[in-house]
């Protein structure tokens, strides 16, 4: 009987618990619920037909957040309700001119309608394209075809996403002179360098065929491309609200724009995607700290800008700079942070600027520590991730190591397969459960996991992927991928997978990896070291890197996609969530769940822009509805 | 960035001291840093180049001067004991720049029977350097001017008494390769042309008279994986060209230094005097 007492003591116990925490719920939505105006509207086309998954948008004039929504199944968009104030309003949905407007907000609701009228220039359309669906859309009806549609994605589009490219239209000789630029620069760091530098040798090679295949799907004639968009956002990835900081340009001064920010952020799809990066360059690893600020890396060079936060209330933005070479910021690129709410970041570049050390950040107070590994230890790269014990976990060159900041100690690991002569050093990084670190190298498709008890690593060779140019591929073309040892020069190869950054299961027995070029996302278990590979619908849209929440599922921005997707290991499947910019280059991707909601956060690389996305539920979006229809209502007596 | 040797090195921590690059690739990022640890490790004496050997007792060595439109380049000779003419080589250094290892190389071509000429193109920048400041200042000349300063070299050869004139050719190295190469196009008269780890001339093959053998290492990729190219556009151009790629070693392989390979470099060195006599 004792026993049945206590029972029901604790369900009592738990009930009210739970109990008030839905009332402190509720009283907390309530109240956001009445804090500022309701902006709802419809969008429709100009046939009168209503629209699902139009992305609509709201700014204040002279502000740096954009929040954006989508329509529902019935055309319908309800806002999170804003301040008071006037806003630019637009509507986008590829096919269709975007709709704009100016609302002034006051009182308790504003509505909007938007009219969209449909473009009828197939060379318009284009312009509004993501990278993925341009590649999706590059004919491979002949085995020659799928040649160059294999050489073109392996080539070109491992820095840049393929609309970059491909928005642009030449005739033969002017994709050839882009060509001959492009296989001259410098790997990744794209400078020009000089006439004595060798081409990319698989670039130079087709160059002349490759030209010939560009000049017909992007050239001055009709086009050979049958385009094929990707679906409008539907059901859940349409309830979604999406924030959009603007990141002003880390040194205006030596890169002017107009306001501070970048001239074309890939705010309108038909603008393009922003064919430079406008100063913006920088901004890249993005991680939300306990106070609900983001902060984010620069890695590229910059006077004033190491590692830089984000007031998600305000937009504003603080730099602080960690004194580099010749004047500059030394440059950061990994970031992370550790169970106790402090932030870890990479330094990258010249060991003279600080390269190779770990930058320790308490965001509580800004003030940072720099830490270098013991000398004769390769240094940090590009990726760090912190264990669950707050070992902190960096990639370095050739392998990875740990640093225990609490007893100060760094353990080094190399990869088993050195790639001293190539970029494929180490990539993504992810600590397990177990505490133990993995990492990838991205050019030899090798996924490989430190063992702590033993010391010792041990590696995954991801299998190969087929390329669309089997029985294509002839003996001269694999003596030059020979010669050319591809993979760690030209960036992929043929039967690239291409694993570039990971996330750990913080609860589970798994590691996720992102197959950039296989367009996989990999799982491998870290008792079994078993992997299975599921791929993406369209594997075209380039995942990048993977990040974990609470319930399992698997959160991966796709690049080319100029979205995030969501994996439910459970019911493998996948949920894609359109971001409202275009051409943003996403190269990371985390999770905000301090308070039990789950939100993603991504940098744009090229656009200067942080988003942070958050998926309302179906009640959620009642009750908005609701109380925009009660408005309306009282508009039509009034 | 793959061309990270220690030997011949590419000038790539230039992209922190110029103009701002484009997009940063996470990969490039660990390269960059990787490449940076290089340049420090070549900028300090651990460098491993032997101490320089005594001339072999055939050989004279001395210092000249020549013009280039109106700069004066300094330049190493080593040539045969005694008189009469001599076929020549144009020795064109790595972007280690004019160094012992260099000059070691210029007198074994001497000890061959070689007149052999080895400028220092970073003459034209003014001053003297130390082996560790000639390494710096080589990726800051031009390639069109230092081309320029091989034509005059190969100019002033052909004008020098000891020099069989119809028998001058040219060996490049790494940095050099594409200077040995562009002599090739733009001088008819060269009588060979060794490329050591060097890039290819985008154009004007139809110009090429001397036949060209070129030694590429297996994993000095960006440059070895133009090799097909490169045999592909002579031999359309109805030029002789002849490549060989030696195995497991890097883009230094050639001359001591860390990447050194005592095999590979001998079976280079025994190709090239094979090429020059023929």
């Amino acid at each position: 009987m004792g026993n049945v007492k206590r029972l029901w003591l604790i369900v009592l116990i738990v009930a009210a618990a739970i109990g008030g925490a839905l009332c402190a719920a509720s009283a907390e939505s309530a109240s956001q619920m009445q804090a500022g105006v309701l902006l709802s509207g419809s969008v429709k086309s100009d046939t009168g037909t209503k629209m699902e998954g139009v992305t609509v948008s709201a700014k204040a004039v002279g502000q740096t957040i954009t929040t954006s929504v989508f329509t529902d199944e019935d055309g319908n968009y309800y806002f999170p309700r804003m301040a008071e104030g006037k806003y630019w309003v637009w509507a986008q949905a590829e096919g269709f001119e975007a709709g704009k407007s100016e609302v002034s907000l006051s009182g308790t609701a504003g509505r909007q309608v938007f009219t969209l009228n449909s473009i009828k220039d197939n060379l318009e359309i284009v312009k509004q394209m993501t990278g993925q669906e341009y590649v999706t859309s590059l004919p491979e009806d002949t085995p020659e075809h799928r040649k160059m549609k294999d050489v073109f994605y392996n080539t070109c589009t491992g820095c840049h996403e393929p609309n970059y490219i491909l928005q642009n239209r030449f005739d033969e000789k002017g994709w050839e002179a882009i060509l001959n630029l492009m296989s001259r620069v410098y790997n990744g760091g794209g400078e020009y360098a000089g006439p004595d530098m060798a081409p990319f040798p698989v670039m130079a090679y087709y160059k002349k065929e490759l030209a010939t295949y560009l000049s017909e799907v992007r050239g001055p004639g009709p086009s050979t491309m049958q385009i094929k968009l990707h679906p409008r956002p539907r059901g859940e990835a349409a309830r979604a609200v999406i924030t959009e900081y603007s990141i002003p340009v880390a040194d205006p001064d030596a890169n002017p724009t107009d306001d501070g920010f970048p001239t074309n952020d890939g705010t309108f799809w038909s603008l393009g995607t922003p064919s430079a990066l406008n100063g913006s360059r920088g901004l890249h690893d993005s991680q939300t700290d306990r106070n609900g600020d983001i902060w984010f890396t620069t890695p590229e060079p910059s006077y004033t800008r190491t590692i830089s936060r984000l007031d998600t209330k305000t937009g504003k933005v603080t730099d602080i700079k960690v004194a580099g070479m010749n004047g500059l910021a030394a440059p950061t690129h990994g970031l992370a942070m550790d169970p106790n709410g402090i932030l870890w970041a990479t330094v990258i570049g010249d060991p003279r600027g600080g390269g190779g050390n770990l930058l320790r950040v308490d965001p509580a107070t800004m003030k940072y520590d720099v830490i270098a590994p013991p000398k004769g230890m390769a240094g940090a790269s590009t990726s760090i991730d912190v264990d669950s014990k707050g070992n902190v976990w960096a990639t370095t060159f050739t392998g990875a190591f740990r640093y225990d900041p609490s007893t100060h100690d760094f353990r080094e690991f190399k990869s088993p397969t050195p790639t001293d002569n190539g970029p494929g050093g180490s990539y993504g990084i992810a600590a397990d459960r177990m505490g133990n670190g993995w990492w990838t190298q991205i050019n030899i498709d090798r996924v490989n996991r430190a063992d702590l008890e033993s010391g010792k690593t041990q590696e995954f060779h991801e299998p190969p992927r087929p390329a669309r140019a089997d029985g294509a591929i002839t003996a001269d073309d694999k003596k030059l991928y020979e010669l050319a040892g591809v993979e760690l020069t030209d960036f992929s190869a043929w039967w690239s997978e291409g694993p570039r950054r990971m996330g750990a299961d913080r609860n589970g027995d798994v590691i996720w990896v992102c197959d950039y070029w296989g367009g996989n996302l990999a799982k491998y278990d870290i008792h079994t070291l078993k992997s299975t590979f599921y791929k993406y619908p369209t594997p075209e849209s380039a995942p990048y890197d993977a990040s974990v929440d609470k319930n399992h599922n698997v959160w991966v921005n796709l690049t080319n996609g100029d979205s995030v997707a969501r994996f439910d290991p459970k019911t493998e499947q996948w949920t894609e969530f359109p971001l409202p910019s275009r051409g943003i280059d996403l190269r990371h991707i985390s999770l905000d769940e301090r308070d039990g909601a789950t939100r993603i956060v991504v940098g744009y690389t090229r656009n200067s822009k942080i988003a942070r996305m958050q998926i309302r539920s179906k009640e959620e979006l009642q009750a908005l509805k609701t109380q925009a229809q009660d408005f309306s209502a009282r508009a039509s007596k009034q | 960035m793959n061309d990270t040797g220690t030997q011949e090195m590419w000038p790539n921590h230039r992209r922190f001291m110029g103009r701002k690059p484009l997009t940063l690739d996470l990969a490039m990022a660990a390269a960059i840093f990787f490449v940076g640890s290089l340049f420090v490790s070549v900028a300090s004496p651990l460098r491993a180049v032997p101490p320089q050997e005594s001339s072999p007792a055939n050989v004279v060595t001395e210092t000249i001067h020549y013009d280039s439109g109106g700069f004066n380049i300094d330049a190493f000779v080593a040539k045969p004991a005694g008189g009469g003419k001599h076929p020549a080589v144009l020795v064109i250094h790595d972007n280690q720049g004019l160094n012992d290892s260099i000059r070691d190389i210029a007198k074994q071509f001497a000890a061959a029977g070689y007149f052999a000429l080895a400028p220092d193109f970073t003459s034209r920048l003014g001053g003297t350097r130390t082996p560790d400041q000639m390494a710096e200042a080589v990726p800051r000349l031009s390639p069109n001017l230092s081309a320029q300063d091989a034509r005059a070299a190969f100019a002033y050869l052909q004008k020098d008494s000891d020099v069989d004139a119809a028998k001058i050719s040219t060996v490049g190295f790494g940095w050099g390769g594409w200077r040995s190469f562009m002599l090739a196009v733009s001088a008819p008269e060269l009588y060979r042309a060794v490329i050591y780890c060097g890039s290819t001339p985008s154009q004007s093959f139809d110009a090429v008279h001397s036949p060209v053998l070129a030694h590429y290492a297996q994993f000095d990729f960006r440059t070895t994986g133009n090799a097909l190219l490169t045999e592909k556009t002579m031999t359309e151009a109805g030029k002789k060209f002849t490549y060989f790629v030696y195995p497991q070693v890097s883009r230094g392989f050639y001359a001591p230094g860390m990447q050194y390979s005592a095999d590979a470099a001998k079976l280079a060195w025994t190709r090239t005097l094979e090429f020059l006599k023929k």
